[in-house]
C-alpha cells in the first residue's frame, strides 16, 4: 500500500519507535528526523543512537560523550523537547556484570578473567545486546513521552532480535551446570563423560577447558537475570505500544531482505507498522528531445545522462511498486533521495514533514 | 589486549589489473560496511575469475543470516555457506576420527549452543574450514564473502585471540597454520565502499582495525557504484531544467571524486565500478562482472 504519511493513529497510540533495517539504508538519518517530528509536535522525546556518522551526530549535537542524555535544541521550535543518548557499547557487558553479580567477589572473579577479557574485547554483536539493554533501561522512564531507537548496523537486522535470545540460549543455566564440578549426571566432569572430556581436551587443550569451567562456574547464579532481560526485551518489543518500523531501499537484493526479515519477526510475535523506503530516485529528468539540438560531442553526453537518470528512476519506480504490492496492508513511505548530502537540522526537519502527517498530535 | 607479533607489515606485491591479481590468489576475502554490495562484488568477481578460466568456489560465511547467492550463480559457481555447527562437525570428524563420540558430545543441545554462543568459536572454525578448502586445492580460487565491518574484524581477531590462548597443542598449531595464510601472497582481503561518506570513513577504519590484526597490507580499495563518467560542460545556454541537472551531476561528481582521493590516501590500489540503472540484480552483477573482464582498473 503506498503511503504519503504513516497512518496518524500510528504515531499517536506508540511509545516505543523502533527503526530497523540493515546497514546502509539510512536508519540514523530516518530516526533522528522521526524523532524531530515527534518533539516538534510537544512529544517529549528521547532518541537513543548508535555511533550515528559524525556529520550527523554534530547535527543533532551529539557530538559529546560525557553526559549520558543530552538536551538537543531545535531553533525551529524552542519549545520542542529532544533528548538524545548516544550508545557506547564497549562496556555494556562489564556494566551486565556488575548488575547481576551476586557479590563483589563474583564480579571480580568474572571481571579479571582472561577468558572473559578476551570474549568482551573480540566478540561480535555487543552492541545488538547493548541497543535491547538501552532500551530497557528507559521503557519505563516518566520523563519521556516517545522513545524513537535507532537500531545498530547488523549485517543483518534480524541480529538484533537474535542476539538477546542467543546470550539466553548460552546463559541457560544449563550450560552452565554442564561446567559445575558438582552438578550430577550433566556434569561435564562426571566419569560417564570422561571420554568425551579426554576429547574435548585433544581438541581445545586442556588449559582452554580448565579456564572455560572456571568461568562458567563463576558466572553461576546470573543465568536467570540475563534470561528474564531476554524476555523482558522480548515484551516490549511485542507491546502494542510499540512500533517497529523497517526502512529499506528500491532494489532487489533489500527487497528480499525485507521480505526475510518480516517473515522472521513473526517468530517472534513482533508486528512490523510499516515500511519506509529511502534514497528513492524521484525526479524525472528532462526527456532526451531537450538536448535534440545540441551540437555534438555534448548532444550524446547529454543524452547518455539523462538516459541513465531515467533508467535509474524507472528502476527505482519498479522497485517501489513490488514494495507497495508485497508488503499491503502495511503502508510503504516513500522518502526520496535528497540531491545533496545531509547538513543539518533543517535537513532532518525537511525530511521530518515527509514521515509523519501534518494532522497527527 | 592488543597483539604485537614482531614483525613489520608484509606489502604484497599487487599487479595494477584486478582481475589479473585475482588469478594469481587462492583465496580472496570480502568486506565492508553494510550495504555496500560486497557480495554482488564477490559473486561478479568469481563470474570473471571463471571466465578467465580459473576454476573458482565461492563461500558466505554470515552468522545468523543468509547470504546466499541467486541461484543462477550458483549453478554456475559452486558455493558453500559456511555454517558453524557443520564446519565443526567437519573439522571434528576429519581431524580426530572419532565418530561415535561426536553424537554424545557434540550433538548435545547444551554443547551446541555453547558453540554458536563461544565467543571467538564460531569465527574459528569458520577459519580453518576455509584453510582446509584452500589447502585441499579443488579450486584455483576461493573467494569468500565476510559479514560487514565489525563482524568480519571480529573474524579475523578470533583466529588470533584463539591462538593466543591456546599456547600449545593442536588448536595452536592449526591457528597459527591459519594466521600464517593471512599473510601470505596467496590470500587478499578487498574493502568494498561506496563513493559517500559513512561508507568511506569506515572502509578506513575498517582497514586500520584488519592492518592492526593481521599485521599486513590489505589488497583492494573497491569503490562501487560511481556515477560514470560524462563531459556535461557544454553548451553553455540551456534551460533551467537542463541547468539543475549540471548541477546535480557536478555536484555528485564532486563529491564522488573527493571521496576516491580520501581512498587513494589509504594508499591501497583503488578499483572504481560505474553505478548500473538495473532492476534486475542478475543483469547488475552481469554488467559488473564485464566491467571487470575489462579489467578497467584505475
Amino acid at each position: 500500500m503506498s503511503a504519503k504519511h504513516f497512518p496518524k493513529e500510528l504515531w499517536d497510540k506508540s511509545r516505543v519507535f523502533m527503526v530497523c533495517g540493515a546497514g546502509g539504508v539510512g536508519k540514523t538519518t530516518v530516526a533522528a528526523s522521526l524523532a524531530v517530528a515527534l518533539a516538534e509536535k510537544g512529544h517529549r522525546t528521547l532518541v537513543l543512537t548508535v555511533d550515528p556518522a559524525k556529520r550527523l551526530a554534530q547535527s543533532l549535537g551529539l557530538n559529546k560523550f560525557e553526559a549520558d542524555i543530552q538536551k538537543i535544541a531545535l531553533p525551529f521550535a524552542p519549545q520542542a523537547e529532544l533528548m538524545g543518548s548516544m550508545l557506547d557499547s564497549s562496556r555494556y557487558f562489564d556494566r551486565m556484570i556488575e548488575r547481576f553479580a551476586k557479590s563483589e567477589e563474583q564480579k571480580q572473579r568474572i571481571l579479571n578473567h582472561p577468558l572473559y577479557r578476551l570474549t568482551v574485547n573480540h566478540l561480535g554483536g555487543t552492541q545488538e545486546y547493548a541497543a535491547m539493554e538501552r532500551l530497557l533501561e528507559f521503557a519505563d522512564d516518566k520523563r519521556f513521552d516517545k522513545i524513537v531507537i535507532d537500531t545498530p548496523p547488523t549485517a543483518n537486522a534480524m541480529d538484533l532480535f537474535t542476539a538477546p535470545r542467543r546470550m539466553a540460549e548460552f546463559m541457560d543455566g544449563q550450560v552452565v551446570k554442564w561446567f559445575r564440578k558438582d552438578s550430577g549426571p550433566f556434569s561435564i566432569f562426571k566419569t560417564g563423560a570422561k571420554m568425551a572430556m579426554k576429547m574435548l581436551q585433544r581438541v581445545f587443550g586442556g588449559s582452554f577447558f580448565d579456564q572455560l569451567a572456571e568461568l562458567m562456574q563463576a558466572i553461576e547464579g546470573m543465568e536467570a537475570g540475563f534470561v528474564d532481560r531476554h524476555q523482558r526485551v522480548l515484551n516490549l518489543l511485542s507491546h502494542d505500544t510499540t512500533s517497529v518500523v523497517l526502512v529499506s531501499l528500491p532494489n532487489e537484493t533489500r527487497f528480499n531482505e525485507s521480505l526475510g526479515f518480516l517473515g522472521a519477526l513473526g517468530d517472534f510475535r513482533i508486528k512490523v507498522r510499516g515500511i519506509f523506503l529511502n534514497q528513492v530516485e524521484l525526479e524525472n529528468p528532462p526527456p532526451v528531445t531537450a538536448v535534440a539540438g545540441f551540437a555534438e560531442p555534448a548532444k550524446q553526453q547529454w543524452t547518455e545522462w539523462l538516459t541513465h537518470r531515467a533508467q535509474l528512476v524507472a528502476a527505482h519506480l519498479f522497485w517501489r511498486q513490488r514494495f507497495e504490492e508485497r508488503f499491503t496492508p502495511l503502508p510503504t513511505v516513500t522518502l526520496p533521495r535528497r540531491p545533496h548530502a545531509l547538513a543539518g537540522l533543517e535537513d532532518l526537519r525537511d525530511l521530518s514533514t515527509l514521515l509523519i502527517a501534518s494532522d497527527s498530535v | 589486549m592488543s597483539y604485537r607479533p614482531p614483525m613489520a607489515l608484509s606489502s604484497p606485491t599487487l599487479a595494477p589489473s584486478y582481475i589479473e591479481d585475482c588469478l594469481k590468489r587462492r583465496v580472496i576475502f570480502f568486506t565492508g560496511k553494510g550495504g555496500v554490495g560486497k557480495s554482488s562484488l564477490a559473486w561478479a568477481t568469481a563470474l570473471a575469475c571463471q571466465k578467465a578460466g580459473a576454476k573458482v568456489r565461492l563461500a558466505s560465511w554470515a552468522p545468523f543470516s543468509e547470504a546466499a547467492p541467486p541461484d543462477w550463480v550458483t549453478a554456475r559457481i559452486p558455493w558453500e555457506k559456511l555454517e558453524t555447527l557443520t564446519c565443526f562437525k567437519e573439522y571434528i570428524l576429519r581431524h580426530f576420527k572419532v565418530e561415535p563420540l561426536y553424537g554424545l558430545v557434540f550433538e548435545n543441545k547444551i554443547f551446541r549452543s555453547f558453540v554458536l554462543a563461544a565467543p571467538g568459536l564460531a569465527e574459528t572454525v569458520v577459519a580453518g574450514k576455509i584453510w582446509d578448502m584452500v589447502d585441499n586445492r579443488e579450486q584455483d580460487l576461493l573467494i569468500v564473502d565476510l559479514p560487514a565491518s565489525g563482524h568480519a574484524v571480529s573474524f579475523f581477531q578470533s583466529t588470533l585471540g584463539v591462538q593466543k590462548i591456546f599456547p600449545i597443542g593442536f588448536v595452536h598449531e592449526k591457528t597459527t597454520q591459519i594466521l600464517e595464510m593471512w599473510k601470505s601472497d596467496d590470500c587478499r582481503i578487498d574493502l568494498v565502499s561506496l563513493p559517500e561518506e559513512m561508507p568511506v570513513t569506515e572502509s578506513l577504519e575498517l582497514k586500520a582495525q584488519l592492518e592492526e590484526v593481521i599485521r599486513r597490507e590489505l589488497g583492494f580499495f573497491v569503490m562501487n557504484r560511481c556515477l560514470p563518467e560524462f563531459d556535461l560542460s557544454q553548451p553553455s545556454d540551456i534551460t533551467p531544467e537542463l541547468a539543475s541537472e549540471r548541477e546535480r551531476y557536478n555536484y555528485r561528481k564532486e563529491e564522488e571524486a573527493r571521496l576516491v582521493e580520501a581512498a587513494r590516501q589509504s594508499e591501497l590500489p583503488v578499483v572504481v565500478i560505474p553505478r548500473f540503472a538495473e532492476p534486475s540484480l542478475q543483469i547488475l552483477i552481469e554488467q559488473i562482472q564485464a566491467h571487470l573482464t575489462k579489467g578497467e582498473s584505475k
